[in-house]
Protein backbone atom coordinates (compact mmCIF):
# COMPACT_ATOMS: atom_id res chain seq x y z
CA UNK A 1 0.00 0.00 0.00
CA UNK A 2 3.32 1.84 0.10
CA UNK A 3 3.93 2.00 -3.09
CA UNK A 4 0.55 3.23 -3.67
CA UNK A 5 0.48 6.39 -2.31
CA UNK A 6 4.42 6.95 -3.71
CA UNK A 7 3.39 6.08 -6.84
CA UNK A 8 0.68 8.89 -6.68
CA UNK A 9 2.81 11.75 -5.52
CA UNK A 10 5.51 10.80 -8.10
CA UNK A 11 3.40 10.86 -10.89
CA UNK A 12 1.80 13.95 -9.67
CA UNK A 13 5.35 15.40 -8.95
CA UNK A 14 6.14 14.64 -12.69
CA UNK A 15 2.93 16.23 -13.89
CA UNK A 16 3.37 19.25 -12.20
CA UNK A 17 6.89 19.58 -13.32
CA UNK A 18 5.88 19.39 -17.04
CA UNK A 19 2.41 21.53 -15.98
CA UNK A 20 1.78 23.81 -19.21
CA UNK A 21 4.67 22.48 -21.43
CA UNK A 22 3.42 19.76 -23.15
CA UNK A 23 -0.06 17.89 -23.37
CA UNK A 24 0.16 14.30 -22.64
CA UNK A 25 -3.14 12.32 -23.40
CA UNK A 26 -2.77 11.15 -19.55
CA UNK A 27 -7.08 10.95 -19.52
CA UNK A 28 -6.92 7.97 -22.68
CA UNK A 29 -3.50 6.20 -20.82
CA UNK A 30 -6.20 5.98 -17.90
CA UNK A 31 -9.20 4.81 -19.69
CA UNK A 32 -7.08 2.34 -21.33
CA UNK A 33 -5.20 1.08 -17.69
CA UNK A 34 -8.68 0.90 -16.35
CA UNK A 35 -10.32 -1.35 -19.15
CA UNK A 36 -6.76 -3.79 -19.32
CA UNK A 37 -7.72 -3.47 -14.90
CA UNK A 38 -10.93 -4.36 -15.34
CA UNK A 39 -10.66 -7.36 -17.96
CA UNK A 40 -8.02 -8.92 -15.76
CA UNK A 41 -10.62 -8.67 -12.79
CA UNK A 42 -13.12 -10.09 -15.22
CA UNK A 43 -10.77 -13.28 -16.13
CA UNK A 44 -10.53 -13.62 -12.38
CA UNK A 45 -14.13 -13.95 -11.33
CA UNK A 46 -14.73 -15.84 -14.28
CA UNK A 47 -12.20 -18.96 -14.23
CA UNK A 48 -13.57 -19.04 -10.08
CA UNK A 49 -16.55 -21.13 -10.24
CA UNK A 50 -16.87 -20.39 -6.64
CA UNK A 51 -17.39 -16.67 -7.24
CA UNK A 52 -19.26 -17.32 -9.87
CA UNK A 53 -21.56 -19.15 -8.34
CA UNK A 54 -21.70 -16.06 -5.05
CA UNK A 55 -22.63 -13.73 -7.99
CA UNK A 56 -26.46 -13.18 -6.83
CA UNK A 57 -25.33 -12.67 -2.82
CA UNK A 58 -22.58 -10.34 -4.09
CA UNK A 59 -24.96 -8.63 -5.75
CA UNK A 60 -27.40 -8.09 -2.58
CA UNK A 61 -24.06 -7.01 -0.57
CA UNK A 62 -23.33 -3.90 -3.00
CA UNK A 63 -27.00 -2.72 -3.56
CA UNK A 64 -27.14 -2.57 0.24
CA UNK A 65 -23.83 -0.64 0.50
CA UNK A 66 -24.91 1.45 -2.38
CA UNK A 67 -28.09 2.33 -1.34
CA UNK A 68 -27.32 3.17 2.60
CA UNK A 69 -23.99 4.89 1.50
CA UNK A 70 -26.33 7.12 -0.77
CA UNK A 71 -29.12 7.45 2.18
CA UNK A 72 -26.24 8.37 4.76
CA UNK A 73 -24.99 10.76 2.97
CA UNK A 74 -27.78 12.41 2.37
CA UNK A 75 -29.02 12.48 5.86
CA UNK A 76 -25.27 13.94 6.53
CA UNK A 77 -25.51 16.80 4.18
CA UNK A 78 -28.74 17.77 6.12
CA UNK A 79 -27.36 16.98 9.64
CA UNK A 80 -24.38 19.76 7.91
CA UNK A 81 -26.66 22.40 6.40
CA UNK A 82 -26.85 24.65 9.78
CA UNK A 83 -23.16 24.50 10.71
CA UNK A 84 -22.66 25.57 6.68
CA UNK A 85 -24.97 28.18 6.77
CA UNK A 86 -23.04 29.57 9.82
CA UNK A 87 -19.42 29.43 8.28
CA UNK A 88 -21.03 30.89 5.60
CA UNK A 89 -22.35 33.71 7.03
CA UNK A 90 -18.80 34.64 9.23
CA UNK A 91 -16.89 34.21 5.42
CA UNK A 92 -19.36 36.60 4.36
CA UNK A 93 -19.32 39.06 7.15
CA UNK A 94 -15.04 38.85 7.08
CA UNK A 95 -15.19 39.59 3.22
CA UNK A 96 -17.92 42.35 3.77
CA UNK A 97 -15.21 43.83 6.51
CA UNK A 98 -12.33 43.96 4.31
CA UNK B 1 -20.85 7.75 -19.33
CA UNK B 2 -20.29 6.25 -22.39
CA UNK B 3 -16.67 5.95 -20.79
CA UNK B 4 -18.67 4.04 -17.71
CA UNK B 5 -19.99 1.63 -20.30
CA UNK B 6 -16.60 1.01 -21.95
CA UNK B 7 -15.44 0.32 -18.94
CA UNK B 8 -18.04 -2.57 -17.37
CA UNK B 9 -18.00 -3.98 -21.17
CA UNK B 10 -14.71 -4.73 -20.52
CA UNK B 11 -15.49 -6.36 -16.83
CA UNK B 12 -17.91 -8.34 -18.49
CA UNK B 13 -15.83 -9.60 -21.39
CA UNK B 14 -13.03 -10.63 -19.28
CA UNK B 15 -15.79 -12.87 -17.19
CA UNK B 16 -17.01 -14.11 -20.53
CA UNK B 17 -13.49 -15.16 -21.98
CA UNK B 18 -12.93 -16.82 -18.76
CA UNK B 19 -16.03 -18.66 -18.31
CA UNK B 20 -15.57 -19.80 -22.07
CA UNK B 21 -12.40 -21.41 -21.20
CA UNK B 22 -10.26 -19.26 -23.44
CA UNK B 23 -7.32 -18.26 -20.92
CA UNK B 24 -4.03 -20.48 -20.63
CA UNK B 25 -3.99 -22.58 -17.64
CA UNK B 26 -0.43 -20.46 -16.91
CA UNK B 27 -2.05 -16.92 -17.21
CA UNK B 28 -2.61 -15.75 -13.79
CA UNK B 29 -4.15 -12.45 -13.98
CA UNK B 30 -3.16 -11.38 -10.82
CA UNK B 31 0.21 -10.98 -11.18
CA UNK B 32 -0.16 -8.59 -13.95
CA UNK B 33 -3.06 -6.70 -11.96
CA UNK B 34 -0.45 -5.26 -9.20
CA UNK B 35 1.40 -3.92 -12.02
CA UNK B 36 -1.48 -1.96 -13.89
CA UNK B 37 -2.53 -0.22 -11.21
CA UNK B 38 0.85 1.20 -10.12
CA UNK B 39 0.65 2.41 -14.12
CA UNK B 40 -3.00 3.61 -13.19
CA UNK B 41 -1.88 5.38 -10.29
CA UNK B 42 0.74 6.69 -11.76
CA UNK B 43 -1.69 8.33 -14.72
CA UNK B 44 -3.64 9.71 -12.28
CA UNK B 45 -0.93 11.55 -10.31
CA UNK B 46 -0.18 12.77 -13.67
CA UNK B 47 -3.50 13.67 -14.83
CA UNK B 48 -3.82 15.76 -11.49
CA UNK B 49 -0.06 17.31 -11.78
CA UNK B 50 -0.44 18.65 -14.93
CA UNK B 51 -4.17 19.87 -14.19
CA UNK B 52 -3.80 23.63 -13.79
CA UNK B 53 -7.69 23.84 -12.35
CA UNK B 54 -6.57 21.47 -9.41
CA UNK B 55 -4.31 24.12 -8.04
CA UNK B 56 -7.11 26.91 -8.77
CA UNK B 57 -9.83 25.14 -7.22
CA UNK B 58 -7.56 24.08 -3.61
CA UNK B 59 -6.95 27.82 -3.17
CA UNK B 60 -10.65 28.86 -3.39
CA UNK B 61 -11.45 25.89 -1.12
CA UNK B 62 -12.74 28.24 2.00
CA UNK B 63 -13.12 26.01 5.16
CA UNK B 64 -17.37 25.28 4.32
CA UNK B 65 -16.26 24.18 0.91
CA UNK B 66 -14.57 21.37 2.61
CA UNK B 67 -18.08 20.79 4.73
CA UNK B 68 -19.99 18.63 2.09
CA UNK B 69 -17.23 16.05 1.13
CA UNK B 70 -16.59 15.77 4.47
CA UNK B 71 -20.53 14.92 4.34
CA UNK B 72 -20.25 12.86 2.09
CA UNK B 73 -17.67 10.57 3.86
CA UNK B 74 -18.63 10.38 7.36
CA UNK B 75 -22.59 9.61 5.95
CA UNK B 76 -21.03 7.18 3.76
CA UNK B 77 -19.10 5.39 5.99
CA UNK B 78 -22.76 6.06 8.65
CA UNK B 79 -24.57 4.18 5.63
CA UNK B 80 -21.84 1.46 5.02
CA UNK B 81 -22.23 0.30 8.88
CA UNK B 82 -26.03 0.64 8.28
CA UNK B 83 -25.63 -2.00 5.46
CA UNK B 84 -23.61 -4.30 7.39
CA UNK B 85 -26.50 -4.60 10.31
CA UNK B 86 -28.90 -5.35 7.72
CA UNK B 87 -27.05 -8.18 6.22
CA UNK B 88 -25.76 -9.27 9.30
CA UNK B 89 -29.65 -9.85 9.95
CA UNK B 90 -30.34 -11.19 5.94
CA UNK B 91 -27.73 -13.78 6.38
CA UNK B 92 -26.18 -14.00 9.31
CA UNK B 93 -21.55 -14.10 9.74
CA UNK B 94 -22.01 -13.62 5.68
CA UNK B 95 -19.56 -10.55 6.09
CA UNK B 96 -17.44 -8.43 7.96
CA UNK B 97 -17.95 -4.68 9.01
CA UNK B 98 -14.40 -3.38 7.39
CA UNK B 99 -15.90 -5.61 3.93
CA UNK B 100 -18.76 -2.99 3.88
CA UNK B 101 -16.89 0.35 4.50
CA UNK B 102 -14.61 -0.81 2.51
CA UNK B 103 -17.01 -1.28 -0.57
CA UNK B 104 -18.22 1.91 0.13
CA UNK B 105 -14.70 3.64 0.40
CA UNK B 106 -14.78 4.20 -3.25
CA UNK B 107 -18.05 6.93 -3.34
CA UNK B 108 -18.58 5.53 -7.26
CA UNK B 109 -14.95 5.64 -7.86
CA UNK B 110 -15.36 2.18 -8.58
CA UNK B 111 -12.45 1.63 -10.94
CA UNK B 112 -9.84 2.49 -8.57
CA UNK B 113 -11.44 1.63 -5.58
CA UNK B 114 -12.37 -2.06 -6.89
CA UNK B 115 -8.86 -2.63 -8.39
CA UNK B 116 -6.91 -1.38 -4.80
CA UNK B 117 -9.56 -3.59 -3.05
CA UNK B 118 -8.37 -6.66 -5.11
CA UNK B 119 -5.19 -6.07 -4.87
CA UNK B 120 -5.51 -6.52 -1.11
CA UNK B 121 -8.53 -8.59 -0.52
CA UNK B 122 -9.25 -11.16 -3.49
CA UNK B 123 -11.67 -10.93 -6.27
CA UNK B 124 -15.10 -11.44 -4.25
CA UNK B 125 -14.19 -8.06 -2.50
CA UNK B 126 -13.13 -6.48 -5.24
CA UNK B 127 -16.41 -7.48 -7.68
CA UNK B 128 -18.89 -6.01 -4.80
CA UNK B 129 -16.90 -2.59 -4.60
CA UNK B 130 -16.75 -2.56 -8.18
CA UNK B 131 -21.16 -3.18 -8.21
CA UNK B 132 -21.74 -1.29 -4.91
CA UNK B 133 -19.79 1.96 -6.50
CA UNK B 134 -20.95 1.45 -10.08
CA UNK B 135 -24.49 1.25 -8.65
CA UNK B 136 -24.05 4.29 -6.41
CA UNK B 137 -23.41 6.13 -9.69
CA UNK B 138 -26.48 4.98 -11.66
CA UNK B 139 -28.93 5.44 -8.82
CA UNK B 140 -27.62 8.83 -8.10
CA UNK B 141 -28.47 9.29 -11.70
CA UNK B 142 -32.02 7.62 -11.90
CA UNK B 143 -33.04 8.95 -8.31
CA UNK B 144 -31.55 12.77 -8.70
CA UNK B 145 -35.35 14.08 -8.62
CA UNK B 146 -35.89 12.04 -5.83
CA UNK B 147 -32.80 13.06 -4.08
CA UNK B 148 -33.33 16.18 -4.12
CA UNK B 149 -36.50 16.62 -3.73
CA UNK B 150 -36.25 14.85 0.03
CA UNK B 151 -33.10 16.14 1.35
CA UNK B 152 -32.37 19.06 -1.13
CA UNK B 153 -30.18 19.77 -4.09
CA UNK B 154 -26.81 19.26 -2.48
CA UNK B 155 -27.70 15.97 -1.02
CA UNK B 156 -27.83 14.94 -5.36
CA UNK B 157 -23.90 16.26 -5.18
CA UNK B 158 -23.14 14.10 -2.34
CA UNK B 159 -25.16 10.94 -3.51
CA UNK B 160 -23.09 11.34 -6.29
CA UNK B 161 -19.99 11.24 -3.94
CA UNK B 162 -16.70 11.43 -6.52
CA UNK B 163 -18.72 10.99 -9.48
CA UNK B 164 -19.97 14.66 -9.18
CA UNK B 165 -17.54 16.29 -11.00
CA UNK B 166 -18.09 14.06 -14.45
CA UNK B 167 -21.05 11.70 -14.93
CA UNK B 168 -23.52 13.22 -12.34
CA UNK B 169 -22.35 16.88 -12.40
CA UNK B 170 -25.85 17.14 -14.85
CA UNK B 171 -28.42 15.80 -12.54
CA UNK B 172 -26.74 17.63 -9.78
CA UNK B 173 -26.91 20.92 -11.41
CA UNK B 174 -30.46 20.05 -13.01
CA UNK B 175 -31.71 19.72 -9.78
CA UNK B 176 -30.03 22.58 -8.18
CA UNK B 177 -29.67 25.34 -11.01
CA UNK B 178 -26.03 26.34 -12.61
CA UNK B 179 -24.57 27.78 -8.65
CA UNK B 180 -24.51 24.07 -7.99
CA UNK B 181 -22.03 23.51 -10.45
CA UNK B 182 -18.62 24.83 -9.16
CA UNK B 183 -19.94 22.87 -5.65
CA UNK B 184 -20.13 19.81 -7.30
CA UNK B 185 -16.53 20.20 -9.15
CA UNK B 186 -15.05 20.96 -6.03
CA UNK B 187 -16.95 18.06 -3.99
CA UNK B 188 -16.08 15.28 -6.69
CA UNK B 189 -12.64 16.54 -6.89
CA UNK B 190 -11.75 16.40 -3.28
CA UNK B 191 -13.34 13.25 -2.73
CA UNK B 192 -11.41 11.51 -6.10
CA UNK B 193 -8.26 13.16 -4.80
CA UNK B 194 -9.10 11.10 -1.36
CA UNK B 195 -10.41 8.06 -2.57
CA UNK B 196 -6.48 6.00 -2.63
CA UNK B 197 -5.85 7.56 0.41
CA UNK B 198 -8.92 6.55 2.42
CA UNK B 199 -9.02 2.94 0.83
CA UNK B 200 -5.20 2.20 1.89
CA UNK B 201 -6.34 3.52 5.46
CA UNK B 202 -9.91 1.17 5.78
CA UNK B 203 -7.51 -1.62 4.14
CA UNK B 204 -4.72 -1.16 6.55
CA UNK B 205 -7.33 -1.54 9.64
CA UNK B 206 -7.61 -5.39 8.70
Amino acid sequence: MFWIILILFVGFGIGWLLQGKFKLPTGLITTISICLLLFALGLEIGSNKELLADLPKMGLTAAAVAVFGILGSALAVRAFSGLYRKLKERDLRKEGGQ
Amino acid sequence: MRDSLIIVGCFVLGVIVAVAGLIPESFNPSDYTTYMLYLLLFCIGLGLGMDKDFFASMKTGQLRHLLLPVATIIGTFFGCALAFVVLSIVSPGSIFLLDTVAAGSGFGYYSLSSIMIQDARGPELATIALAANLLREILTLLCAPLISKVFGPHAVVAAGGATSMDTTMGVAVKAGGSSIAPVALYHGFVLTVAVPFIVTLILGLY
